[in-house]
């Protein structure tokens, strides 16, 4: 594989692995496995590593390990790549596209050139990697969108994206887990609860729990079965 | 906050919970990579202080009281230690120097005023605070990830001290206690896009003086002076380090802290060391502060 990871040390406890320029399928799965090899052979010494599109932050209780030890470590990671080291969870998403929760689903229909039916396609026949977790807890970066689809984050960033708003920034999808401010282009509203709930026995059991690595696809549904999905959300009997 | 009673503990109340009092230590762990910050004592090093000096496990929980005021009520007695900001903190309305242990008797209650200087107070106790560990960590934590902070009235549990003969008063040596009103300078590890950073831009980060703003919290502070200017385009989401020094499109350098976003994708200039970081932590808006390249 002609990859030439590069380490860099971030203060006196932290690594930053960087394994290429551009977010990709290729290089999310070169992460994930990097990121879940590295974990397991450094446990005792790592307090957290954060996979992200195309690096992978390592902070350690000390001093961290030479880069030559990282580098040998990464080598023996990716050498083996046809062998699996985690296999991906599958999650299906359901999503109401409809200009009364998607405030930008007007304009990008306009700026691409494409009809609701033309958009939603292009949204839902991929499946999506799971390629970082972060911004907020139960975010999930995930892609790669097709490109007639792939538009900027917006110059001024809304002060309130509703929670479950599906949204797109460059050539990655995702959904708000809680309202909050954001600047990127929503698409559509997901019905169900993504917020993760760190009180709760487990976790990172609550479904649907991404992980990275993890593969997403959208399924359009209509105003009705959105509703009764987010009346059956916010029952207290759930 | 409640924390099951158990017998041999004590209850700590807090009467007055002041605008942000959460229980901290060193932080969670194997949290990152789902979006949770880690969290922690937002000063390291007044947090080690309070534990040590009590010969304390070095990650048992404080608390971490910001600015006060606070008044905490103690049902049995017992070996505190206090540290980081000052102010005149009282036990039973009898004033205890900050940075040192005390004794709290049964049914006696610690005042601690708005910090004078400094803004956050670390209260240790004899034995650590008992309470629930997410993350293998006693930071505070609501269900969403965000911040816990103590209501009035919020209650913690503590050991009853076995060894009543230990009431040996310990405080921190005076040279060791950090002088919070100083102009603080940050030493900077030159990383992430460091070098992709114009020479101006790099020149001026080491020569400007910059202002804390009112926006400085446990996420990050905001800083106002000269501005940096990124002249690339955006860069792809990455981890952020504690310290880091984020430059969002204003040119305005925000030094992330404990409770920052786990990944972003504005550029970083490098990160601020830890132990400046707990420095700055205990500074406020209006002080001042400049950068220096770290020599390590």
């Amino acid at each position: 594989m002609a990859l030439a990871p590069a380490v860099q040390a971030l203060n006196d406890n932290t690594l930053l692995i960087t394994f290429g320029d551009t977010p990709s399928e290729q290089l999310a799965a070169i992460v994930g496995r990097s990121w879940r090899f590295l974990k397991q052979h450094l446990a005792k010494q790592l307090i957290n590593a954060v996979p992200a599109s195309t690096t992978l932050l390592l902070e350690f209780k000390g001093k961290p390990p030479s880069t030559e030890k990282v580098e040998s470590l990464l080598s023996n990671a990716l050498m083996d790549s046809e062998h699996p080291v985690y296999t991906p969870k599958q999650h299906i998403i359901p999503v109401l596209y409809d200009p009364d929760v998607a405030p930008d689903l007007n304009a990008i229909m306009k700026q691409s050139n494409l009809n609701l039916d033309q958009l939603i396609e292009l949204h839902t026949n991929k499946i999506y990697r799971v390629f970082a977790l972060g911004f907020m807890p139960g975010f999930a970066f995930l892609g790669e969108v097709d490109k007639r689809i792939a538009f900027p984050r917006m110059a001024t960033p809304r002060v309130e994206v509703a929670a479950g708003s599906v949204g797109i920034a460059e050539n990655i999808t995702g959904i708000y887990p809680r309202t909050s401010p954001g600047g990127w282009h929503i698409i559509g509203r997901c019905p169900l609860e993504l917020s993760p709930d760190f009180l709760s026995e487990n976790p990172t059991e609550k479904p649907p729990s991404f992980s990275v690595g993890d593969e997403v696809q959208f399924t359009a549904i209509q105003k009705r079965e959105f509703e009764s999905l987010l009346a059956k959300n916010k029952s207290p009997l759930k | 906050m409640q924390t099951d009673q158990v017998s041999d503990t004590g209850k700590l109340t807090l009467l007055k919970p002041g605008p942000m009092s959460s229980l901290q230590d060193r932080g969670r762990q194997g949290c990152q990579h789902l979006g949770l910050c880690s969290g922690g004592a937002a000063d390291g090093y007044a947090f080690k202080w309070a534990n040590r000096l009590l010969d304390n496990p070095d990650d048992a929980a404080c608390l971490e009281i910001t600015l006060g005021p606070c008044e905490i009520h103690f049902s049995h007695a017992a070996r505190i230690a206090l540290c980081g900001a000052s102010s005149e903190c009282c036990i039973a309305g009898n004033p205890i120097p900050p940075w040192g242990t005390w004794n709290v008797g049964e049914n006696e209650t610690l005042s601690i005023p708005m910090a004078k200087t400094g803004l956050r107070f670390y209260l240790a106790v004899e034995g650590g605070f008992i309470a629930k560990k997410i993350f293998n960590s006693f930071s505070s934590l609501n269900p969403d990830g965000s911040l816990a902070v103590f209501k009035e009235g919020d209650k913690l549990a503590y050991p009853i001290s076995k060894n009543k003969k230990n009431t040996l008063k310990r405080s921190v040596y005076w040279k060791n206690i950090p002088d919070f009103r100083a102009e603080l300078t940050l030493r900077l590890h030159p990383s992430y896009q460091y070098s992709l950073f114009s020479g101006e831009c790099r020149r001026k980060l080491f020569s400007s003086c910059y202002t804390l703003s009112p926006q400085c919290n446990r996420m990050g502070y905001r800083l106002q002076g000269d501005a940096l200017k990124w002249e690339r385009g955006g860069i792809v989401s990455e981890g952020i380090a504690y310290g880091a020094v984020q430059i969002p499109p204003d040119g305005q350098p925000i030094v992330l802290l404990n409770d920052r976003q786990t990944i972003g994708g504005y550029p970083k200039i490098g990160c601020v060391s830890a132990e400046d970081c707990y420095l700055l932590a205990q500074r406020r808006p209006g002080q001042k502060v400049r950068f220096v390249l770290s020599n390590e």
